[in-house]
């Protein structure tokens, strides 16, 4: 596989992870959106308020095309990585690293619909 | 889907995708480090999905200065001219080249545009026939020909190791000639990236070509790089700048090299003095007064203008981008993009999610011609 794949974290179809702490969700991309995306050169980050699992957080641009993230869960973003502004190309360094915003979950059932590291490699695997 | 020659080699280095029905090499390593080798050292593309097609017989010229804006009649030695081929319209049924071979001409031009010019081309003949003896022939060479480009200030080095070629001593668009183990191949100096460099027509399976020039030290590349130097160089394509419509949905609604401004050009590929299909819709559109030009356009704020976007100025629209991206070179967002007005120098917006971005009027190149592209200072 050669895409890395963080244990711990919970995916979407369209590739963003979750990590949960307390009430938290913090918001990244995956390696494989990373890599697909090729080079990132620009993110309008979210804004601060409330979204809804599955609609539009905000927009990410690679050099070739724009693209849309989408929010893993329901809440309200609290807090969002200004630091990603000046330096979009840090998620295709390491998307792991690079999160995008800090949602404070409104139903931490909504997570139950997400998948585990495992169920997302098969995800991968089978779009490979 | 069409698949290149090197079909297998850029599977298992590239990320592929699809553009006019070709199975591409999109990047291999990074549209930025590929951007920058082009720009500082030497790229490598194989862009062999573009569209070569023969025009030969004792009538070929003829033909040829009838279907083409461009006066093609260069005397060998062999190069090659910019022309654009119109419909009756004046609307831009397709750019290229087109090279004086000795004994017949090659038409080179984008893959978009590959079924659609050579049945252009057919319909044509067949309609010149109907008036009385034509003789040309009309052959597509697109899956024979493989096209490899070599771009940037390092591509002499490579011509003249592998081919004993210096293309300093060639003009932009000359040719030679020559062969590689043993093989005939053509090298044309030119390119599509604003750099030096040039390109190689070959019909035999260009792997060991390609992975020569890669041991020399070309960095491969794929198409998004040819589009991000493409547009920073300030170059119109196919599908964007220049483009056909089937219908039009009110007259003049369709990009014509008036609008593109192709006419004001020092060596234009417009030739008044013969005639070409076309001709007389722009005799007309002359007249009647050209209301719109090619725009080239630097961001001031953060963003990348996208194809699409709305060209404004004081909140009011006056244009629209066709090609947009970010500068590898200046980091800023650039595009190119048609507008009824904006002069080099003045101020305007281009409405990027509905907020306008400030941007300004430049011109093309993008990049410090002092510093980058085929007439750097050194």
């Amino acid at each position: 596989m050669k895409y890395k794949i963080k244990e711990g974290l919970y995916y979407t179809k369209e590739h963003e992870w979750l990590k949960v702490e307390d009430g938290t969700g913090t918001v990244g991309l995956s390696h494989y959106a990373a890599e697909e995306l090729g080079d990132i050169a620009y993110i309008e980050l979210p804004k601060p308020g409330k979204v809804t699992q599955g609609g539009k957080l905000c927009e990410i641009e690679s050099v070739k095309a724009v693209s849309d993230i989408y929010a893993p869960v329901s809440g309200i973003v609290v807090e969002v990585n200004n630091a990603l502004t000046d330096s979009p190309e840090s998620i295709n360094q390491d998307s792991y690293a690079a999160w995008i915003c800090k949602v404070d979950i409104a139903d931490k059932k909504e997570i139950e619909k997400l998948m585990s590291a495992k169920e997302y490699t098969a995800y991968v695997e089978s779009l490979t | 889907m069409k698949k290149l020659k090197l079909y297998d080699w850029h599977k298992a280095h590239a990320k592929l995708g699809e553009y006019a029905g070709w199975h591409m090499p999109l990047w291999y390593s990074s549209v930025k480090d590929e951007h920058l080798a082009v720009r500082n050292n030497v790229g490598l593309f194989d862009v062999s999905h573009m569209t070569e097609i023969y025009v030969g017989g004792d009538d070929a010229l003829e033909f040829l200065q009838y279907v083409a804006t461009a006066d093609v009649s260069v005397p060998p030695p062999i190069s090659a001219t910019y022309t654009i081929f119109l419909n009756e319209r004046g609307g831009i049924k397709d750019e290229g080249l087109i090279y004086n071979r000795g004994d017949k001409y090659m038409i080179v031009c984008d893959a978009v545009a590959m079924e659609k010019l050579y049945s252009w081309l057919m319909t044509l003949k067949g309609a010149a026939s109907l008036a009385g003896d034509l003789d040309v022939t009309i052959v597509n060479k697109t899956f024979d020909i493989s096209l490899l480009s070599v771009q940037g200030p390092g591509a002499h080095a490579l011509a003249e190791q592998l081919f004993s070629i210096n293309i300093q001593d060639l003009w932009w668009f000359q040719c030679r000639e020559t062969e590689y183990k043993g093989e005939p191949i053509l090298l044309s100096k030119s390119g599509y990236t604003g750099e030096n460099g040039f390109e190689l027509f070959v019909e035999i399976d260009p792997l060991a070509l390609w992975k020569d020039l890669l041991e020399l030290g070309a960095v491969p590349c794929g198409l998004a790089t040819r589009d991000t130097t493409r547009i920073e160089a300030g170059y119109t394509l196919y599908g964007h700048e220049t483009l056909e419509k089937q219908v039009l949905s009110q007259p003049y609604d369709e990009y014509t090299p008036l609008d593109a401004g192709f006419h004001l050009w020092e060596f234009s590929p417009i030739k008044w003095e013969k005639d070409f299909i076309g001709k007389e819709a722009l005799e007309i559109q002359k007249k009647e007064g050209i209301d719109r030009h090619l725009i080239y356009l630097e961001l001031a704020e953060r963003g990348i203008p996208r194809e699409g976007y709305t060209i404004a100025k004081d909140g009011i629209s006056i244009g629209e981008v066709t090609s947009g991206t970010q500068s590898v070179i200046t980091g800023k967002g650039i595009a190119i993009g048609y507008s009824s007005e904006g002069k080099p120098g003045e101020s305007v917006e281009i409405i990027i999610r509905g907020e306008p971005k400030k941007a300004t009027v430049v011109t093309p190149p993008f990049y410090d011609p002092k510093k980058y592209g085929a007439f750097r200072e050194v």
